[in-house]
């Protein structure tokens, strides 16, 4: 039914939850974290994340996620508050520009803080950790090149594996590997998808175990499931999803 | 590194906080267009342990030019806002994002709007800011908690700030200073399509200090002393209605 003229309703909504669990032998299956996410798309193509997640193995993390993409799914701006051990640990707010990434943040450790980042042009996506944001990052991975590429420079909110720090500039690449094209099932449907492999990571402090990402084939790279190996042993799948307005 | 072991006897999982989810419809009031859905708001709010709380909000107003406003808005253990972030686009188009931080003397804002461009606010305060209006119908009930029932009457609860003096709050974000008052009518049981409810009937008896005079405007909230919002409506050229129609408690369960 056609809308009437003074209602416009130009955008889309995708809805989600991603459950969070661990693959370790003693704790297999077990809950230990949940995401809830919309995404708004834009009737020209841009597109807005807003992530709530929550860690739940001790210190806890809490993560509201606000992430701002253009119509090339190049970051404007984005925004990250997170709590450590259910207390306050940073709130910082993130612009991006041809030439620079700001951000105005206040967090528990380093106080208030303004970080300008000179860039030689505009960086290709923001990581915020939230594991939705996780699978937009797969979105830099060129499907007609090589089967393993390193993904250009881009700015994090955190190198804690968890993105437990911060929120501040820090830059990361990424070693991927696109691994196939298999059709998966998970908890919220039967989806065409790309799997790729993150291997080393470029920037972190601490090595970040291989993980494994599996994420829609439509173009709106959605995650659909993810594996963490080594110390971690974490294993994120998307539960609910619905993009109905 | 964010991992520890935990101490002696201590479960590996923690979870000390809350979590609520709720949906608000947005209704027409207008004879012509009555009962008409005109937006819906989505949110996520998180009560800490320690009292202090966090709400993840998702706005949109269908009216055209449309409004979708993220707002993630925090509050320490007594309901005093800490800080908030926003972001708006209006007509489909992008028109503001900033962040906002209070203090006990001053309030600051980092922003960047498509009229105004990149700006930085800093706004003394006498005293701490009480609330903080960020437009997102989840927040307006969350006022409320600074009104004496005991007291009753109208009462001004003093300085606060807002993203907008935009009755939709469709500009900036940028602050803007008003005095705020407010009025009580009673208690009642209300029905909503979340459920029935124990409410307190609270007022907002219109607004002369914002550019354009805001309409009076009535608000239900849980009488639970978590100033839930159930209904609402606002009179005059406005005629918009709006209701709690989905809230549940999601929080994990305790380990």
């Amino acid at each position: 039914m056609a809308l009437p003229d003074y209602l416009q309703r130009d955008h889309k909504i995708i809805r989600g939850r991603v459950a969070y669990t661990s693959n370790k032998p003693d704790r297999l299956g077990q809950e230990r974290g949940r995401e809830v996410f919309a995404v708004t798309v834009h009737n020209d193509g841009r597109r807005s994340l807003i992530a709530h997640a929550e860690i739940d193995d001790r210190p806890s993390v809490l993560r509201f996620e606000q992430l701002n993409l253009d119509a090339q799914w190049r970051p404007t701006d984005a925004f990250i508050r997170i709590t450590v051990g259910d207390a306050f640990r940073g709130s910082g707010w993130f612009r991006f520009t041809a030439t620079e990434a700001e951000c105005e943040t206040l967090t528990a450790t380093e106080g208030r803080v303004s970080q300008r980042w000179p860039l030689s042009g505009p960086t290709p996506m923001f990581g915020g950790h939230a594991i939705t944001n996780d699978g937009w990052v797969t979105k830099l991975f060129d499907l007609k090149g090589p089967q393993t590429q390193t993904l250009p420079r881009f700015v994090v909110s955190s190198t804690d594996h968890r993105g437990a720090t911060g929120p501040t500039i820090s830059m990361v690449s990424a070693a991927v590997s696109l691994m196939g094209r298999p059709t998966i099932t998970v908890k919220a449907g039967t989806f065409d998808a790309l799997h790729f492999r993150f291997g080393e990571v470029h920037g972190l402090p601490v090595e970040h175990p291989i993980y494994e990402v599996w994420v829609t084939a439509d173009g709106n790279y959605t995650f659909l499931k993810g594996t963490v190996g080594g110390y971690m042993m974490t294993q994120y799948e998307l539960v609910e999803l619905s993009d109905k307005l | 590194m964010s991992t520890a072991a935990p101490a002696a006897g201590q479960s590996i999982l923690q979870r000390d906080h809350k979590v609520y989810t709720g949906v608000i419809a947005y209704i027409s009031n207008k004879p012509e267009r009555k009962g008409q859905e005109r937006g819906r708001e989505y949110y996520t709010l998180v009560v800490h342990g320690d009292g202090s709380r966090t709400i993840t909000v998702h706005t949109e107003i269908d009216d055209r030019p449309s409004v979708h406003r993220d707002a993630v808005y925090s509050l320490d253990k007594n309901w005093l806002p800490l800080d908030c972030m926003m972001r708006l686009t209006v007509g489909d188009k992008f028109m503001g994002t900033g962040w906002m931080k209070f203090y006990d003397t001053y309030a600051e804002c980092e922003t960047f709007t498509a009229t105004e461009g990149r700006v930085s606010q800093k706004y003394a305060l006498k005293a701490p800011l009480k609330t903080f209006q960020n437009h997102a119908i989840a927040c307006d009930s969350w006022h409320f908690k600074h009104y004496d029932i005991a007291k009753g009457g109208i009462q001004n609860i003093g300085q606060i700030l807002l993203s907008s003096p935009d009755h939709r709050g469709a500009t900036g974000p940028l602050f803007y200073a008003i005095s705020m008052q407010l009025g009580y009518v009673g208690k009642e049981k209300v029905t909503v399509k979340a459920g029935t409810f124990d409410a307190y009937h609270f007022e907002f008896p219109g607004n002369k200090e914002l550019p354009q005079e805001h309409p009076p405007y009535d608000i239900w909230t849980t009488a639970d002393g978590e100033y839930t919002f159930l209904k609402g409506g606002v009179a005059g050229y406005m005629q918009t209605y709006y209701e709690l129609i989905d809230f549940k408690d999601v929080t994990p369960p305790k380990v």
